[in-house]
C-alpha cells in the first residue's frame, strides 16, 4: 500500500485527476465529505488531504511514501526527499516584483519582503546583494505599497495581483511546478512500486 | 548476610528488564568485539577548535560552546568520529579498530532544536586495505540486522562520481549542482542540466542508467562492464571487484544505490546508508573518509559508520516490555507491616510488585488490602 499525500486545493484535485488515470484512483476520495484519509486496497493507494506547506513534512517523517509538492516548498525547506518527477501542472515562476519605476540603488541595503526568505537570501547571495530579509505570512504586495520593503519576492502565476497593485515583475528566479516526492526510506522498500507509480503517472503529464 | 536483591522467576528475567535499545547495545558490542574491535571512550566535550576547522564535516555547523576555567572555548561534542581521529596514530601494516557508544549534541529536527543525541558506530583507521573495506562493510550490514531483518544497506562509490566530473570537465559549482540532483533523484533536472551546459547524451545516459541501477555488492562489476562506461577509474572497479570476490554472494541486503552521496569533500570512496523498515530516515550512515584524515595531517586511511539510535524511538527500541505484575492497594488504615510481607513474598516468587494508595497504570493483578472502604 502506498500512502500518498495530496495537497489541498485546486493542484491537488488536478493531480488526483492524474493520478486516476494513470490507473490509481480511488473511488471514495470523489464523494463530497469532510473526510481527509480515502484508500483503494484494489489498486494499492491511501490519498489523504494535507496543507500544501505540509506536505514535504508528512513525507519526510514518513507518514507518506509519497507527495505532490510545489517546488517552491522544495527550495524554501530543502527536505531530504527523493524528486521524481516534474508533473509540469501548477505552474508558475518565483520573482521579484516592485513598483514599474523600480530602481535599484546597490549603494543602498535592498529591503525584500517574501514568504520565502530562504529562496530570497540565496538568490541575492548568487548576485552578491547586501538585502534586508523581511519575513511575511500573506498578503507580499502590499509591502512595496505601504513602504515595508523595496521589493518582493513571491511566486507570480498570471501577475494579475500585481498589476492591480501597481507591481510589475523585475526578475524571474526560477520556473515552478508541482513535483513528485518520494521518501528516501520509503523508496528503499517499495521501490518497485514507486517507480512503477511514476513511470504510469509520467504518461500523464502534459508536454509544454 | 548480603542486602543484594536476588532476582528469580521468568518476571524480572533481563529479557524483561532490558530495554530493546540496551540489548541492541549490548548484541552490538558483542559483534564489533567478536571483529577484534576495541571500545573507544570520549570526553563529552573537546576544544572548539577541532569543530571550527571541520564544520563541513559536521551534520550542523552549530555547536554548544562554553568555557572552561582557564579561558578556553569547549565545545560538547556534536561528532564522533574527528575527536577519534584526531588521537589516531598510524603504523605501517597494521589498522586501529575502534567502536564507541556516545551522546552527541546537536540541532535535530525539524524545529532544529539541539538535542543529546544516542550514537554508536565503529572506525577502522590505518593501513587499510580491500579486506578492511569489506569488514566495515560487512558489519554495517550486520549492525542493521541486528536492529531488523528488514533493512537495506544502500551503498555507492564516489569514484565513479569523480571519473564522471572529469569526464564531463564539471566546474566546482557544477559538480555541487548535479550532486544535489543525483542524491534527489531528479532525473528531469538532470536532463536539463545536462542540456544547459552540453554534456552529451552519452554521459545523460550514463547518469540514468547507474540511478536505475539496484544490485548485490557480487553483481555489481558485471552490472557495471554491461552499462559500458569507458570512462570509468580502472582503480574504482578493482576496488569493487575486490569487494565483490570477497562478498561471495553474501551481503544480500547491501545493494548498489547511484543516490548516496555522503559529502563529498570528506568521503572519498565506499559510502553507504542504512535503512530500516518502520524508520522514515537513514539510521546508519557511513564509509571511506581518507579526505579527512588528510584534511587533519593524519597518514592512512579510514572508514566506519555511525548507527542514530535515537531514531529507534520509531520502533518501540526505548519501552519498557510488559506490565507490572502485582499491584498492592493500601490505606491509612492498612497495616503496614502485613503490607511489607505480602510484597515481599510476591517479590520472592519473582513476581513485580507495585504499592501505591491509587491505581495508575497498567498490572495483570491488583490485591486490594485497603480497610477503610471495609469500615465504611
Amino acid at each position: 500500500m502506498l500512502n500518498i499525500a495530496l495537497p489541498k486545493g485546486r493542484l491537488g484535485e488536478r493531480v488526483y485527476t492524474m493520478l486516476k488515470q494513470a490507473g490509481y484512483g480511488c473511488p471514495e476520495i470523489e464523494k463530497p465529505d469532510r473526510r481527509l484519509v480515502f484508500e483503494n486496497p484494489e489498486v494499492g493507494v491511501r490519498y489523504f488531504w494535507v496543507k500544501p506547506h505540509d506536505v514535504t513534512i508528512y513525507v519526510e517523517r514518513g507518514a507518506a511514501d509519497l507527495g505532490i509538492a510545489g517546488k517552491d516548498i522544495l527550495l524554501e525547506h530543502s527536505p531530504d526527499l527523493y524528486e521524481l518527477l516534474d508533473l509540469k501542472t501548477g505552474i508558475c515562476r518565483m520573482c521579484v516584483a516592485g513598483p514599474g519605476d523600480f530602481q535599484d540603488d546597490r549603494g543602498k541595503l535592498l529591503r525584500v519582503a517574501t514568504k520565502f526568505p530562504h529562496i530570497a537570501g540565496e538568490y541575492y547571495a548568487g548576485k552578491s546583494r547586501d538585502v534586508e530579509l523581511i519575513k511575511l505570512n500573506g498578503s507580499i504586495e502590499l509591502a512595496p505599497i505601504l513602504g515595508l520593503s523595496d521589493v518582493i519576492v513571491d511566486i507570480v502565476e498570471t501577475g494579475r495581483t500585481l498589476v492591480e497593485n501597481g507591481l510589475t515583475v523585475l526578475e524571474e528566479i526560477c520556473p515552478i511546478s508541482a513535483r513528485l516526492v518520494a521518501n528516501p526510506a520509503a523508496y528503499r522498500f517499495q521501490r518497485a512500486e514507486i517507480d512503477l507509480l511514476a513511470e504510469r503517472l509520467g504518461r500523464e503529464i502534459q508536454d509544454i | 548476610m548480603t542486602d543484594r536483591t536476588q532476582y528469580t522467576g521468568e518476571a524480572q528475567s533481563e529479557e524483561k528488564v532490558y530495554l530493546p535499545v540496551e540489548k541492541l547495545l549490548f548484541r552490538l558490542r558483542m559483534l564489533y568485539r567478536q571483529y577484534g574491535y576495541q571500545p573507544y571512550r570520549m570526553s563529552k566535550f573537546e576544544k572548539y577548535e577541532l569543530y571550527a576547522g571541520n564544520k563541513d564535516f559536521l551534520v550542523s555547523d552549530r555547536v554548544i560552546t562554553f568555557n572552561d576555567t582557564n579561558g578556553d572555548l569547549l565545545a560538547l561534542k556534536p561528532d564522533v568520529t574527528l575527536s577519534i581521529v584526531k588521537g589516531a596514530q598510524f603504523r605501517k601494516n597494521h589498522v586501529e579498530k575502534l567502536y564507541y557508544q556516545e551522546n552527541v549534541y546537536r540541532p535535530s529536527g525539524s524545529a532544529h532544536q539541539f538535542r543529546e543525541i544516542m550514537q554508536c558506530g565503529l572506525e577502522c583507521i590505518g593501513d587499510l586495505d580491500a579486506y578492511s573495506l569489506y569488514e566495515v562493510l560487512r558489519l554495517a550490514e550486520k549492525s542493521l540486522c541486528e536492529v531488523s531483518e528488514e533493512c537495506v544497506l544502500s551503498f555507492s562509490h564516489l569514484g565513479i562520481l569523480k571519473a564522471l566530473f572529469q569526464r564531463l570537465k564539471a566546474g566546482e559549482a557544477q559538480q555541487a549542482q548535479l550532486l544535489a540532483l543525483i542524491a534527489a533523484r531528479n532525473l528531469h533536472e538532470i536532463t536539463a542540466l545536462f542540456e544547459l551546459h552540453g554534456w552529451g547524451e552519452e554521459s545523460l545516459q550514463a547518469v540514468k542508467k547507474l540511478l536505475s541501477l539496484s544490485c548485490t555488492v557480487s553483481d555489481l562489476p558485471r552490472e557495471m562492464e554491461a552499462l559500458g562506461l569507458p570512462w570509468m577509474d580502472e582503480n574504482v572497479l578493482g576496488e569493487l571487484k575486490a569487494l565483490a570476490s570477497l562478498s561471495n554472494g553474501e551481503m544480500q541486503r547491501v545493494r548498489f544505490d547511484f543516490s548516496v552521496i555522503n559529502d563529498i569533500h570528506y568521503y572519498n570512496g565506499l559510502v553507504f546508508q542504512g535503512f530500516v523498515k518502520g524508520i522514515s530516515e537513514k539510521i546508519l550512515s557511513g564509509g571511506r573518509y581518507d579526505s579527512l584524515l588528510v584534511r587533519m595531517n593524519r597518514k592512512g586511511a579510514a572508514a566506519g559508520f555511525a548507527i542514530y539510535l535515537g531514531l529507534l524511538e520509531q520502533l518501540g527500541f526505548y519501552q519498557q516490555a510488559g506490565k507490572t505484575d502485582v499491584l498492592l492497594l493500601y490505606d491509612r488504615e492498612t497495616d503496614t507491616g502485613e503490607l511489607k510481607k505480602v510484597a515481599e513474598e510476591l517479590r520472592k516468587q519473582g513476581r513485580t510488585v507495585d504499592v501505591q494508595r491509587t491505581i495508575s497504570g497498567q498490572y495483570t493483578e491488583i490485591l486490594d488490602l485497603r480497610k477503610e472502604a471495609q469500615h465504611a
